[in-house]
This record gives structure tokens, C-alpha cells and sequence, in this order.
């Protein structure tokens, strides 16, 4: 059986993996647990930062740009809102299939127990107080 | 930056279930996507927005934005040979790769944790790869292709919540909406400008503060004068945005410090009226809105 499409590749088949960094910038490679489904594809970009030649040549010509930086990239993609089925007042069964995304924009994420002792964020140094909750 | 260290593993405050809180610092993440024949990974990814849609008619959903540092990728193609640590392509060939990704080389699959791509050699047309392809003869098959890695199995958890259920609440008190928008914007910036020996941002921070704003549309009923005057005298209200009405199937946004902004009236048949507001903290700082799971 011959298949004409071989070198194409096709939106409805795109798949998605996402895992937090433990160390900032570090590639992390994640697991098939880390999937996550995505609505329509991942769209990304880079661009390739070129600086114009601009020495003096006594020419109208336009030569060869010199390559500068690596821009950071932006990325973007739809999903639903999915929670897990789960109520967990212990553990984190009621984390939703994008926890990291939910995490990395807001900067914390903790499961909840009635009547608990928690932390709070305090502020902008890093530091820690403990609080009644 | 160790995602320890800037995670703040915050509060039990009486909720059950998982909640997300605001916090100074934010993580960064690795995203891949597999698009047919080639796998693209990005590090230190950020998100920099997200805005929740939610209506009466749709689905609930999130449109997520952010950047990264770098991409990677790694594609398809039938080696000239492969032994060793060396996989010598065709002409252009080491073009479809990026160090650091991770390949399967014909059906060996190195026990599905894939060959690392150590070096590229764009002029040799080669790929070096670790940990060794083994002994010879290795698994790989003249003519079958390289492959990216990719795992396989696990199983799809939670569902889909539609927006239409879930009551919201303006100040304790419920209010039918048509649709509620809430935006995060996070205010991160990328610093390629500095100078560190790579051609990358290595860094990001936050050097303004996050904006959390939204809008709520609404039939223009007998109270919605009020927000003319809420929004002019700078009336605060809690405003909370449930999805979803069965347990574990629940998200919640909520917002205690909303403050309005001059509301609009359109509509050729009913009157709709648009509000948009803005989250502020109070005195506590990072508590303009939490996400609850539950």
C-alpha cells in the first residue's frame, strides 16, 4: 500500500508536551503524562535578528546583512478549560491538564485543605510568613 | 533560578481543592510539539497572557500568549549510515536538526528514551549522537529514516467545561451575564540586551507590574445604571466567575477587588451593556484574583 502523503505533516495530528524547568532556561524533556491537548496547533515564531552592512563601499549596492541575535520567540495556542473530574481536598487530583501554564502565569499553585495553616507570599524578596488561613 | 525557589507553594486557605495564587516571581517551562514528521521544543518559555473566555454559548476557554528563549527541532530523513555515535545524512540533511533534541533511529529507540544530538557537523553531514548506537550491528535498518522522539501511551484526564453553567456573583450577589472576559497580562521582559556570550536571552524578569482586567456583557436591565455611578466613584466589588456547576468539573475565578470602568450601551434589539473593569490588590499585594479548582 503506497502512501502519497508521507511528507506531509497534518494539523489534526499534532501533539503537545509542556513541563516546568527546574532550572530556568534549561530544556526540560518531559513524559507523556506531561501531554496537554491544545485547541487548533501550537503557533510559534523566532526571528533571526540581521543588521544592515552599513561600511561605505562607493556603491549603490545592497550587500549582505551581518547576523545579529537570537530574538525571543513568541508563542501562542487555544485550549479549553479542563478541569481533572476530581475534588481533592488533600492532594492535587483536582489540578487541571494545564497546571503548568495555570502556575507559570499565576506563580503559585497548592492544594487545599479546610482549615490548614498555609503560606502567603509576602512580598518581593523571596521570603516567607506563616500564616493562619 | 530554581523552580523551587520561585514557586511559592501557597496557601490552604480553606478551599477545597487546587489554587493558583499570585506571586512576584513566575517559572519558566519546556513546551513540545510534534508536527508530523518534525518535533519543535522551546526553553524558558513564560507565559505572558491568558485570557479566559467565557460565555453562554461556548465552550470555556483560555487563549494563551507568551515567549521563549530558544527552539529547537529535530525532523525526518533515511541516513546514509548509522553506527557508533555518528549518523551521516544526505546533503542538507543535519539542516533538520538542533543539538540537545533527541532522535529515534530507525526502530531503535534506545528503550524509548531516544539518542540525545550532541555535535552537527553541517559540512561532514554528520550527527553525533549519545549514548552510542551499541555494537554492531545496531538495530538501525538501512533505509529506514531517523525520526524524532516522542513518547507514547498515557491517557487523557478531565473534560471540557461549557461556559453556560456556573452563576456569576457581583458583590455576593448573582448576576446573569452573557459573557465574562478576565486578562492577565504578566509584563515580562526578555533581556537580550544584555551581553552573555550567547546569541539568546538567557534571563527574564517582570520590571512593571502584572494588569488584570476584564469585561462582563450584560443585558441592560433595570440595576445597570449603577455601574455608571460605580465606575465613576471608583466602587469596588468582588466579582467571582465560576465554570462549570458539578464537583471536581468546577473552575473559579475570583476577583475581590474589582473596580469599574465606564460601562457602553449597543444593541439594535436588546440593549447590551459591555462593562470592563480592572483587579486590584489590596493592602496584602498578590491577591487580585485566585484560580480554584475544585
Amino acid at each position: 500500500m503506497s502512501n502519497c502523503a508521507l511528507n506531509f505533516a497534518f494539523a489534526n495530528e499534532e501533539e503537545s508536551l509542556i513541563i516546568m524547568e527546574e532550572t530556568c532556561g534549561d530544556l526540560e524533556k518531559p513524559s507523556i503524562d506531561e501531554r496537554i491537548y491544545t485547541v487548533g496547533p501550537v503557533g510559534f515564531t523566532q526571528e533571526q535578528e540581521f543588521l544592515d552592512d552599513e561600511q561605505v563601499r562607493s556603491t549603490a549596492s545592497r550587500f549582505s546583512p551581518i547576523k545579529g541575535r537570537k530574538m525571543p520567540g513568541d508563542w501562542n495556542f487555544n485550549s479549553y478549560v479542563k478541569p481533572s473530574g476530581v475534588r481533592d481536598a488533600i492532594g492535587d487530583g483536582s489540578k487541571p491538564e494545564h497546571d503548568v501554564l495555570f502556575e507559570c502565569l499565576m506563580g503559585s499553585g497548592a492544594a487545599g485543605t479546610d482549615g490548614a495553616l498555609g503560606y502567603r507570599y509576602k512580598g518581593g524578596h523571596g521570603w516567607r510568613t506563616r500564616i493562619s488561613v | 533560578m530554581a523552580h523551587s525557589d520561585i514557586g511559592i507553594k501557597a496557601g490552604t486557605d480553606g478551599a477545597l481543592g487546587y489554587r493558583y495564587k499570585l506571586a512576584n516571581q513566575l517559572s519558566s517551562f519546556s513546551l513540545w510539539t510534534k508536527k508530523g514528521h518534525t518535533v519543535f521544543a522551546f526553553r524558558g518559555v513564560t507565559v505572558e497572557q491568558a485570557e479566559f473566555g467565557i460565555s453562554g454559548e461556548a465552550i470555556a476557554g483560555v487563549s494563551w500568549t507568551g515567549k521563549y528563549m530558544e527552539q529547537k527541532w529535530a525532523g525526518s530523513i533515511v541516513p546514509i549510515s548509522a553506527s557508533g555515535d555518528t549518523l551521516t545524512l544526505p546533503a542538507h540533511g543535519t539542516e533538520r536538526y538542533s543539538i540537545g533534541m533527541y532522535v529515534f533511529v530507525g526502530v531503535d529507540t534506545n528503550n524509548t528514551h531516544g539518542y540525545q544530538i550532541t555535535a552537527i557537523d553541517h559540512i561532514a553531514n554528520t550527527l553525533t549522537i549519545s549514548p552510542d548506537l551499541g555494537g554492531a550491528p545496531s538495530a538501525w535498518v538501512a533505509g529506514t529514516e531517523i525520526i524524532p522522539w516522542w513518547p507514547t501511551g498515557g491517557s487523557e484526564t478531565g473534560e471540557p467545561v461549557h461556559g453556560k453553567m456556573g452563576m456569576v456573583t457581583i458583590g455576593s450577589e448573582n448576576c446573569v451575564v452573557v459573557s465574562a472576559r478576565v486578562t492577565v497580562v504578566n509584563n515580562i521582559k526578555y533581556y537580550i540586551n544584555e551581553k552573555n556570550n550567547q546569541w539568546t536571552a538567557e534571563r527574564f524578569g517582570r520590571p512593571k507590574v502584572r494588569e488584570i482586567d476584564g469585561e462582563l456583557e450584560l443585558f441592560f436591565l433595570k440595576p445597570g445604571p449603577s455601574y455608571f455611578y460605580r465606575a465613576e466613584h471608583q466602587v469596588s466589588n468582588a466579582i467571582v466567575i465560576p465554570v462549570g456547576n458539578v464537583a471536581g468539573y468546577i473552575m473559579e475565578l475570583n476577583i475581590p477587588y474589582a473596580e469599574y470602568r465606564t460601562p457602553r450601551i449597543s444593541g439594535d434589539e436588546e440593549f447590551i451593556q459591555n462593562i470592563p473593569y480592572i483587579a486590584v490588590a489590596s493592602a496584602d499585594e498578590n491577591d487580585e484574583m485566585t484560580i480554584t479548582f475544585k
